[in-house]
């Protein structure tokens, strides 16, 4: 199965071919987001290098959110004209999941010894001191097995960590998959791009929850990652969306004060699944649940 | 006479005869400046063979105007279902089209690069050429659809976003004459009918009353500019001020007043378009005027425009209205004339320009 891999979620325009789970051929250009040509540029260059042609690939993987608004657009209007012509599937991928298993896989190749049990925490500044954050725990030996610790959200930076320190306190059972209680020894925190003032510092978060606290700045997600959390959705092993169903994820869009503010939240399709939410159903979603805030 | 499926249309027109044996260049055209989702295919830059549209009018009036991070959301949901249905009409494949064309702007920055981005990837699957296309050339080259018309002619374009005298030299060779300095002649009317609780878009509304009511009822300000600009913001001012100050009533009192007023309001807005449409007509010598865009939708509007066209004795051309309004057809059309010229192709980069001109 071969499958062209697309991320402009974030500061980095990734995109990668990959063939049988592995990467052959990846461009990635760090930079602010002038992805408007530059996707397309990679994707061609892409097609060139590895003399593959578009009707080649077998599907589609695509980061949908949270993110750049643009970026996202583009990605995602990318993949829907390339998937239209050629009846591909898509894989539309998490953004904050892709990145904690960017975090995972730097964690095994730095550490000889067994990895005590982490959860990985991915953050992204939504501006106004608000932020983008999921938790995932990572069992040591057993790879495929992710658990949400804690949902794709998004909210006050305060309110994310007060949650999240809930969590850990609580020790309730996981939100999904019936795991047992299991506080981690470890938390890996990361971010894209420069470290915004409102996130809390390691010291801080060491004082506050008593753990192991690593920080990591820099985490785009890798096209490794992507290629993992697509193929078991691309082979058909998990439901995919269909391309029209497929939309930016979760963010807040400012609206007119009338009649009532939409928040756009993730609807989660599974414990592994990636996440994906369209308009449609967001608004479908809000007219028939009343306990979703709305101001 | 039956009406035909875009399918038989498509096959009478892609079929070889004995005596045309030349096959039409079909375009395909995509359309999302604004809020619309548009896509339609069309034969030879003048008969369309189907055309879908995506309307947000239902988002539109829940908000009280088009809101562009919505806009562009519901463009990147709507694309991949609209292209797919003018496709299956039109029983083509990609390979029986020669061109995507797609709108670069003017309109909203989100909006047009989420459809601009779809047809970057249309082309780069399917190797056919990106024809850019702004969205102003576009309007006039609805001028095109079902006719025989061919340029030197003068295009009046209102709408939300413009107002623009141009003159149409070729179909890619455009002189802009006069244009608004300020706002567009469908946005006046628009700000208008959402102050008198007539919804939005109130363009309608405010014309059906015009229609009923004296013109010269209320004198509002004629911006006069020499430079050939138009400028509407004083009339829309003098307009909210006298709306502040006077008590349109109840009932039928109401009604009288609110007709009087839209007419003298429309005669304001259509006034300095007529003036500047006479004289630019004097000027270029042009016997046809082309007129595009949602505003020419106005009754108000065309009735002057026809007693100018008599006057002057030039040929009135106004599209159906589905192709004044937003719409692909006129993307397609105009991508048509420019393949054929070798005009706004782009092999490579096409930015989305929010403040394109013509």
């Amino acid at each position: 199965m071969r499958i062209l891999l697309i991320n402009t979620a974030l500061d980095h325009c990734v995109t990668a071919l990959s063939e049988g789970g592995k990467i052959v051929c990846s461009l990635e250009t760090p930079g602010r987001r002038a992805y408007a040509n530059l996707l397309f540029r990679q994707i061609r260059e892409l097609f060139d290098a590895d003399t593959v042609a578009a009707n080649e690939i077998d599907g589609i993987a695509c980061v949908n959110g949270p993110g750049s608004f643009t970026g996202l657009r583009v990605g995602l209007a990318a993949a829907k004209g390339l998937a239209l012509v050629h009846d591909l599937p898509i894989a539309p991928v998490n953004t904050l999941l892709n990145c904690c298993l960017t975090m995972y896989d730097a964690d095994v190749r730095e550490r000889m010894t067994p990895l005590p049990s982490t959860w990985y925490v991915s953050l992204l500044d939504a501006r106004n001191e608000r932020l983008y954050g999921a938790a995932y725990a990572a069992p040591v030996s057993d790879r495929p097995h992710w658990y949400i610790e804690h949902e794709p959200w998004v909210g006050a930076a305060a309110d994310f960590f007060d949650c999240l320190e809930q969590r850990l306190t609580d020790g309730v059972v996981s939100l999904v998959g019936g795991r047992p209680n299991c506080r981690p020894e470890r938390l890996v925190i990361g971010w894209a791009g420069a470290r915004p003032e409102y996130f809390p510092t390691e010291e801080e978060l060491t004082d506050r929850f008593g753990l192991e606290i690593a920080m990591r700045s820099g985490i785009y997600g890798f096209a490794e990652t992507l290629v993992e959390m697509a193929v078991p959705v691309l082979s058909g092993m998990l439901p995919t969306a269909e391309a029209d169903e497929i939309a930016v994820l979760s963010d807040e869009v400012d609206l007119p004060s009338t009649p009532k503010r939409v928040e756009l939240t993730a609807v989660n399709a599974g414990n592994l699944l990636p996440l994906y939410v369209s308009l449609a159903q967001a608004e479908r979603f809000l007219a028939t649940s009343p306990s979703l805030p709305n101001s | 006479m039956a009406t035909k499926t875009p399918r038989e249309a498509a096959a009478e027109i892609t079929a070889k005869t004995p005596t045309n044996d030349k096959q039409p260049t079909m375009i395909l055209g995509i359309e999302t400046s604004c809020d619309d989702t548009a896509v339609a295919i069309v034969a030879d830059g003048r008969r369309v063979l189907a055309e879908h549209i995506a309307s947000q009018d239902e988002l539109n009036r829940l908000y009280g105007g088009v809101v562009p991070e919505l806009a562009s959301r519901r463009h990147l949901e709507m694309l991949v279902p609209v292209t797919k249905k003018v496709l299956r009409e039109t029983d083509l494949t990609w390979s029986d089209l020669s061109g995507v064309a797609v709108t670069y702007g003017p309109g909203l920055a989100g909006a047009l690069l989420t459809g601009l981005s779809f047809a970057k990837a249309l082309t780069l699957a399917t190797g056919l050429p990106l024809i850019g296309v702004n969205h102003l050339a576009g309007h006039i080259a609805a001028n095109y659809i079902d006719t025989d018309l061919e340029p030197p002619f003068l295009a009046l374009v209102v709408s939300g976003g413009n107002s623009q005298i141009v003159r149409v030299n070729d179909y890619v060779d455009f002189e802009i004459r006069a244009d608004t300095r300020d706002d567009a002649a469908g946005e006046v009317l628009d700000k208008i009918a959402r102050e008198l609780g007539l919804g939005f878009p109130g363009g309608a509304a405010i014309d059906a009353y015009a229609l009923k009511g004296v013109p010269t009822a209320l004198d509002f300000p004629r911006a006069r500019l020499d430079t050939g600009e138009f400028s509407y913001s004083g009339l829309k001012t003098a307009a909210l001020q006298w709306l502040r100050r006077n008590d349109l009533g109840e009932g039928e009192l109401r009604e009288g007043r609110l007709a009087d007023f839209c007419a003298s309001y429309m005669q304001a807005v259509v006034d300095p378009l007529i003036d500047n449409l006479r004289a630019e007509l004097s000027a270029s010598g042009y016997g046809t005027l082309g007129v595009s865009g949602g505003v020419s939708a106005s009754r108000f509007l065309r009735r002057e425009l026809r007693i100018l066209a008599e006057e002057t004795g030039i040929k009135l051309h106004i599209p159906a209205m589905r192709y004044c309004t937003d719409n692909a057809a006129m993307i397609a059309a105009q991508g048509y004339f420019q393949l054929k010229l070798g005009s706004g192709i782009y092999p490579g980069d096409l930015d989305a320009v929010a403040n394109l001109t013509l």
